[in-house]
């Protein structure tokens, strides 16, 4: 399903829209009208990593809290890079601060090639948190 | 391209709007003439410490040009809602 025919049958489950205008936008996609934007999902062509993040209201009535932050891949890549530039120390610091924390991650080894590796096996990362009965959706894609 | 403007956009509610724009090409102008003077100190720093200037700056201006195109959004409880783009 492309993005655009998911906002629309999003909004019109959420009662933004009503079911005429919902048919009126869905016949104005199939027919050319409105442009279909949904973003290749391929790294090859990707130009921003997306983190999209919901989460249940806490009480009836509030709203749902979003968060949607899109980084430019160019400035994860320059990122790394300039990790090249930290000192040792520095360094060496944050592989002991991750491995208190308890990621195993040596910041020496990781390249742009990585970077780029770990990226193409992203795909639409989806993460489902369940915490003190209140459910947040995390989603991590290229676009 | 460096970042030449960021919008910050704060809503509150249906009634409460603003909308910032941050013209950031004008910081760069005005940032130009100590850049001017401070880069071959930071250059004759580095270059004491054992660095390469010319490395270092690149690595800067690489991270700075990649900036543009970020974008923010943060959607909160009783219909708060910040948004930030840079261009």
């Amino acid at each position: 399903m492309s993005e655009n025919r998911k906002r629309i049958l999003e909004m019109l489950a959420n009662g933004r829209i009503s079911a005429d205008e919902a048919e009126r936008l869905l016949n104005a996609l199939e027919n050319g009208h409105i442009v279909d934007d949904t973003p290749a999902r391929t790294f090859g062509t990707s130009k921003y990593l997306r983190i999209l993040v919901e989460r249940e209201p806490e009480r009836d009535g509030d709203e749902q809290t979003k968060v949607n932050i899109r980084v430019p891949l160019q400035l994860l890549r320059a990122g790394v890079k300039l990790k090249g530039l930290l000192p040792e120390d520095a360094r060496d610091q944050m592989n002991e601060a991750l491995r208190e924390k308890g990621v195993d991650f040596d910041v020496n080894q990781f390249k742009v090639e990585n970077l780029d590796e770990m990226l193409a096996n992203l795909n639409d990362l989806s993460i489902d948190i369940d915490k003190k009965s209140r459910k947040a959706k995390v989603r991590i894609f290229c676009e | 391209m460096i970042p030449m403007m960021a919008v910050l956009r704060v809503e509150r509610g249906q009634r409460r709007r603003v909308r910032l724009w941050l013209p950031l090409f004008l910081l760069w102008l005005l940032a130009l003439p100590v850049l001017v003077v401070a880069l071959p100190v930071v250059a004759i720093i580095l270059l004491a410490y054992s660095r390469n200037p010319l490395r270092v700056f690149a690595a800067y201006w690489s991270v700075l040009s990649a900036i543009p195109g970020s974008h923010i959004e943060v959607s909160g409880r009783r219909g708060h809602h910040v948004t930030m783009h840079v261009y």
